[in-house]
């Protein structure tokens, strides 16, 4: 084995990560070769001297002020989405949107809305639950048609 | 095995974080933030920025803690992005990196001081000088160099932990690492021994 291989074992030995053997080896150049012994002993020191070095403290409430950060960078984010989509697209998709939702209420939903419109312009009490488009038509028959301007006959 | 235990102790909280549970992932920043801002200030040597680029590197990890799949160490993972972030701070600020907290007098060439011929021992042999010293000896290093040392040395992080932080096989890292010290104790030659 060569200088150089040797060498790198003595100065990984620090470590702890070498086989019994390559720490065998590298123990036993140590007695052999001064100057791998001495760097491996400026080594050590210089181990020794980084753990001296000053650590940065972290402040009180650092994980809730990164916390609270992402949340509002999340919430950028979300909006940075839209930006790069053309205006007219983005109101086209808009009006298909609007159109789905109106289209996906519930038909008996929009019936029952209009019954409370009527009832509410009326205002006099429906006498029976207007079930058919035949029961509304002789309700309104019966209680004469709204006039043009919606005022009350 | 130690490290790798490490990173099991923190399973249940970083897969309850992939799931978006903000306690967990407020845990695990208090856990990771101490190592994260000694990290960066090994990295960047200055205090005045340490805990935004901290705080850069944990929203870093929020938004892409989902992709995250146990294929690294967490510690790496987390390593990885914080390094990064050193290095965009760095590139955009043009700045060498390590010795800024401990600024040399290029006027008075302060550090021929440390030297050999150095007249005040007394001096040379205070725990600061040596700190200096080191940090001097560090910066003239190449950048990978010194990128292994500030990970190994001032960080503690396992041959394991470095590779996949870095993205190399260990044999590469034992290589770097090696290399790293030789060139270190070279640029620590001209001073005493015992001094450093």
């Amino acid at each position: 084995m060569n200088h150089k291989t040797l060498r790198k074992l003595v100065l990984l030995s620090a470590d702890g990560t070498l086989s019994e053997q390559e720490q065998a080896l590298a123990q036993k150049h140590i007695k052999e070769c001064a100057r791998c012994a001495a760097d491996l002993q400026r080594l050590s020191k210089i181990q020794q001297t980084v753990k001296e070095f000053p650590a940065p403290k972290v402040r009180p409430f650092f994980a809730q002020r990164v916390m609270a950060e992402y949340r509002a960078s999340a919430k950028e984010r979300f909006w940075t989405v839209f930006e790069g989509i053309p205006r007219p697209l983005l109101f086209a998709a808009l009006s298909v949107s609007i159109m789905l939702i109106f289209l996906t209420i519930p038909q008996s939903a929009r019936e029952t809305e209009s019954l409370n419109l009527f009832t509410q312009f009326y205002s006099t009490e429906v006498p029976y639950s207007l079930e058919s488009d035949e029961q509304a038509l002789a309700f309104l028959i019966k209680n004469e048609l709204p006039s043009t301007t919606g005022e009350r006959q | 095995m130690e490290e790798v235990a490490f990173n099991q102790d923190h399973q249940e909280l970083i897969l309850a974080g992939k799931q978006g549970d903000e306690s967990a992932l407020t845990q695990l920043i208090e856990l990771y933030a101490p190592f994260v801002h000694r990290l960066i200030f090994s990295i960047v040597r200055d205090d005045s920025v340490v805990e935004d680029l901290a705080q850069d590197a944990f929203i870093k990890m929020l938004t892409a803690i989902e992709n995250y799949e146990f294929r690294a160490p967490f510690k790496s993972w987390l390593t990885r992005i914080a390094v990064n972030v050193c290095r965009d701070h760095l590139r955009k600020k043009k700045v060498r990196s390590i010795i800024n907290f401990f600024k040399v007098n290029e006027e008075t060439n302060e550090e021929q001081s440390f030297m050999d011929e150095a007249p005040n021992p007394v001096m040379l042999l205070e725990k600061d000088e040596r700190k200096k010293i080191l940090l001097r000896a560090m910066e003239r290093l190449p950048a990978s160099s010194r990128m292994i040392l500030v990970l190994r040395e001032l960080n503690q992080l396992s041959y394991e932990e470095i590779a996949a932080a870095l993205g190399w096989k260990m044999g590469t890292v034992k290589s770097r690492l090696f290399r790293a010290r030789q060139e270190l104790l070279q640029e620590l030659a001209p001073y005493r021994e015992d001094l450093l």
